[in-house]
């Protein structure tokens, strides 16, 4: 076990060793001054460490700059080191900076040439480095009194004639003097101003320091492409907005920040129509400079007839990728050829350069082809001022006949407006075979939901569903509701008793009515009161009518009603005095009046 | 009368002759239709399947009819039976098929559609009508019935849940259908589209055989149109037809 461990931490350590290597740089910042300035000369020394080289302590590297010769006029003094580390995954970089203080006193040029050190150890090379210095800004001024503007916005375009449609890289550059101080530079891109391009999206910004006017500037430069939509004379302008301080004639900063729009100073940019002298018939727009990537594959080499093929290839180079159409296929005849699919791979943020690779699906329609359709691409390239035409050769297949009975139908091509067809374009598509038979006749486009029956029909749920609530809140309420369910059965009790009552007025039957009329009564009444309506007395039902505010009047004719059957039992009321028909109407008047208590 | 007699004899044969040469049953007409079709008769394969479709509208005749439109190359025309048929039968493959066809055909860019169109078609209008109709009241009776009847299962709330759901899924679909109801087609390339419904009214532009358009209102036989590049203007029923034949 202790030899399997002392192994493998031999293999990794031998492996850490292996994978160091040291990477030097060395620069000037700034890498332009003026004479009697003070610059920066930083020599930065890398290790990278691979295979846990993280788990390592750093220590810091033993460099040996005696080797390193300053160039005559050129005074450098040690400033001191700082050292960083970086650990991504398994590999980790080590680096550290040397640092040295650089002045001249003259302008001109001057260069550490590379020399070699020693990193802990082993030889390492600093390569060469060079400080622009200029007059100082006191000789600068003596000498030369006008200087260039503070702020400046150039475009850059890489030749004079543009064409219509075409791809063109630019450049547009913004000059900031030293002095100026400019805060939001780098926040903001250019905005074009004109709508005669179109502008793809910006790089990143790059800054250098550069001389120009005889003064140290700051070089910010943003890339794009531009692509004119049209013929003539045409503005094209960039317009950048940014906050600076302007220096005042000492060269101090002074004064308050300031919003300035800066603008790119170009003249209106011609822009040609392509060519019309030697124009491929199969051009279709495409400007720059293309070639085939590979050769033409087709997939599978081997088929039947009718059966799909594809057929792949591609095209790299740079130019208006997003502009044209496909490739031509030479002569398809003998294939059917359908759009294809394209799929560009830009290989810049411009999609100005990249690889677009194009698949077409071929099927053979008889077995008398042997190879592919050649691949015909034309284009027009700016720097030659040309036409070119790239041809991709055919690829050899082998097509089969199909089975028998299974030959694809392929319609006649119809010619029209008494004319032959083009080859291509004008081919009948290929269809799918009409139906010998209608599933279902009838059919009508006009929705249901418009339809009156279908409207109609939805009644039925509605009066199910109201029918079901009502139905089932009322079962509910007669259980859980005594009042209510009184008032219900009191309501379902009085017809026939008024009915019975009735009856028994018209067969002249003094006992039976008035005995219907006490239970009339007794019902109307008892419904109040959670008790058995028939065992209500006389004088109970008095004293509810009363407490509930009842007239005299009706108070006494209801006892009137209630005391007649005793009457004229026992009371000595005369039958003869009694109108059953008057009695019944009152009856009735009494018992609706009763029915309203509540 | 004897004399009206003989001629009605006469005449019988002749009668008797041509009900035999002409195809009385849907069926049979359409099959002569078809057989016209088959002879590159188009125009006749044409007039055919039109005159059934008058009759007894059916989404295998326009589809028919769109081959046949197709084939003459009324490019135009063919779309527009074709996107017919699909409205009858979503689910036909071979329309679907022979529309892209046909609009590569002409260069025709299909409409665009909302995601609310596209799931739409993913079912017939009166299948989401149905859908629509039957959760509806679903989710009617599963809410107002329940609480009076005690119902307190778990089978309610998914019950219920997925009456929602299907309300909310054909509301969608019919929602998606009433937008894609106001499409139509152009019929014949450089088709005016007209500042005036009106015959003497100047074209402000031409579109395409095939291009698709909404209609917004419209005027006698004239429609007011709105391309999908925002051009509006009028269209003579002529040139321009909607796809929903609301018979």
């Amino acid at each position: 076990m202790r030899t399997l461990t002392a192994l493998f931490l031999g293999i990794l350590f031998a492996g850490t060793l292996a994978a160091q290597e040291i990477r030097v740089t060395s620069s000037f910042e700034p890498s332009i001054l003026r004479a009697g300035e003070m610059g920066v000369y930083r020599v930065t020394v890398s290790k990278e460490i691979k295979g846990g080289g993280g788990f390592f302590v750093v220590r810091g590297f033993a460099v040996d700059f005696s080797a390193l010769k300053p160039p005559q006029g050129l005074q450098i003094a040690t400033l001191g080191k700082s050292t960083s580390t970086n650990t991504i995954n398994t590999q980790t970089v080590v680096s550290e900076s040397y640092q040295f203080r650089v002045r001249a006193n003259a302008e001109g040029e001057y260069t550490i040439s590379e020399c070699k050190i020693i990193v802990d150890g082993a030889s390492a090379t600093i390569p060469a480095a060079t400080l622009k210095v200029l007059p100082s800004a006191r000789v600068a001024s003596a000498g030369n009194d006008e200087g260039g503007p503070p702020l400046q916005m150039e475009l850059v375009l890489p030749r004079d004639k543009i064409y219509v449609g075409e791809s063109l890289p630019v450049q547009i550059r913004l000059y900031v003097q030293r002095g100026v101080q400019a805060n939001s530079i780098g926040q903001f891109i250019p905005t074009k101003i004109g709508d005669a391009f179109a502008v793809s999206d910006f790089s990143q910004p790059v800054r250098r320091e550069i001389e120009r006017n005889n003064d140290i500037y700051l070089e910010v430069i943003w890339q794009t492409v531009v692509s004119p939509y049209k013929a003539g004379d045409n503005p094209l302008v960039f317009q950048l907005d940014v906050e600076a301080i302007l220096p005042d004639f000492s060269g101090q900063r002074r004064g308050s920040l300031q919003k300035l729009s800066l603008y790119t100073n170009q003249d209106d940019l011609t822009v040609l129509d392509l060519p019309e002298k030697g124009r491929p018939e199969n051009f279709s727009g495409a400007v720059g400079i293309f070639r085939a990537s590979g050769k033409p594959k087709i997939d599978p080499t081997q088929a039947q007839v009718g059966e799909p093929m594809t057929l792949s290839f591609s095209l790299e180079g740079s130019g208006n990728f997003d502009r044209f159409e496909a490739p031509t296929l030479a002569d398809d005849n003998g294939w059917r050829v359908y759009t294809p699919e394209e799929d560009f791979a830009p290989t810049d943020r411009y999609r100005y350069q990249g690889r677009m690779d194009y698949k077409y699906v071929l099927i053979p329609r008889d077995e008398s082809v042997t190879e592919t359709p050649a691949v015909s691409f034309s284009f027009f390239n700016p720097d030659t001022e040309k036409y070119e035409e790239l041809t991709l050769p055919p690829v050899p297949v082998k097509i089969t006949p199909p089975p028998p009975g299974q030959r694809p139908n392929i319609p006649p091509t119809v010619a029209r407006n008494g004319g032959g067809t083009a080859p291509a374009q004008a081919r009948q598509p290929e269809l799918l075979p009409i139906k010998t038979t209608v599933v279902a006749w009838g059919q009508s486009m006009r929705p249901l939901l418009l339809s009156p029956w279908f409207l109609g029909v939805q009644v039925v749920p509605l009066a199910v569903l109201i029918g079901l609530f009502l139905t089932r809140r009322r079962h509910n309420r007669l259980l859980n509701d005594p009042r209510y369910a009184r008032e219900v059965r009191a309501r379902k009790a009085l017809k026939p008793r008024l009915a019975a009552a009735r009856k028994a007025a018209s067969a002249g039957d003094h006992a039976a009515f008035y005995s219907e009329a006490q239970r009339v009564i007794q019902g109307a009444v008892g419904r109040l009161v959670d008790q058995t309506s028939e065992a209500l007395s006389a004088d109970e039902i008095d004293r509810l009518l009363a407490t509930r505010g009842v007239d005299t009047a009706t108070r006494e004719q209801t006892q009137a009603f209630l005391h007649a059957g005793d009457a004229l039992k026992f009371g000595g009321l005369q039958r003869a005095d009694l109108d059953l028909r008057a009695e019944m109407a009152r009856l009735e008047t009494l018992g609706t009046q009763l029915m309203k208590l509540s | 009368m004897k004399r009206a007699l003989l001629i009605f004899f006469l005449l019988l044969p002749t009668l008797a002759l041509r009900a035999a040469e002409a195809p009385s049953s849907l069926d049979e007409r359409f099959a002569a239709a078809n057989l016209a079709y088959t002879d590159g008769q188009y125009a006749q394969a044409i007039e055919g399947y039109t005159a059934l479709l008058a009759e007894s509208p059916a989404s295998t005749v326009y589809y028919n009819l769109g081959n046949a439109y197709t084939a003459s190359g009324e490019y135009g025309q063919a779309i527009l039976q074709y996107e017919r048929c699909l409205v009858l039968n979503p689910d036909n493959a071979d329309a679907r098929a022979n529309l892209k066809l046909a609009r590569d055909a002409v260069e025709a860019t299909p409409p665009t559609r909302a995601w609310y169109e596209d799931y739409a078609q993913a079912a017939g209008v009166n299948t989401w009508t149905w859908l629509a109709a039957l959760t509806f009241w679903g989710a009617a009776f599963l809410i107002a019935l329940p609480p009076l009847y005690g119902w307190r299962s778990p089978w309610r709330t998914l019950l219920l849940a997925l009456c929602l759901l299907g309300l909310v899924g054909g509301g969608t679909g019919l929602t998606g259908y009433h937008f894609m109801s106001k499409e139509g087609i152009v019929l014949s390339n450089d088709a005016p589209l007209q500042l005036a419904p009106t015959s003497t009214s100047p074209a402000k532009s031409f579109l395409h055989a095939g291009a698709a358009a909404d209609i917004k209102r419209t005027h006698g036989d004239y429609a007011y149109v709105v391309t999908p590049d925002g051009e509006q203007g009028w269209m003579s029923s002529k040139v321009f037809a909607p796809i929903w034949d609301m018979r």
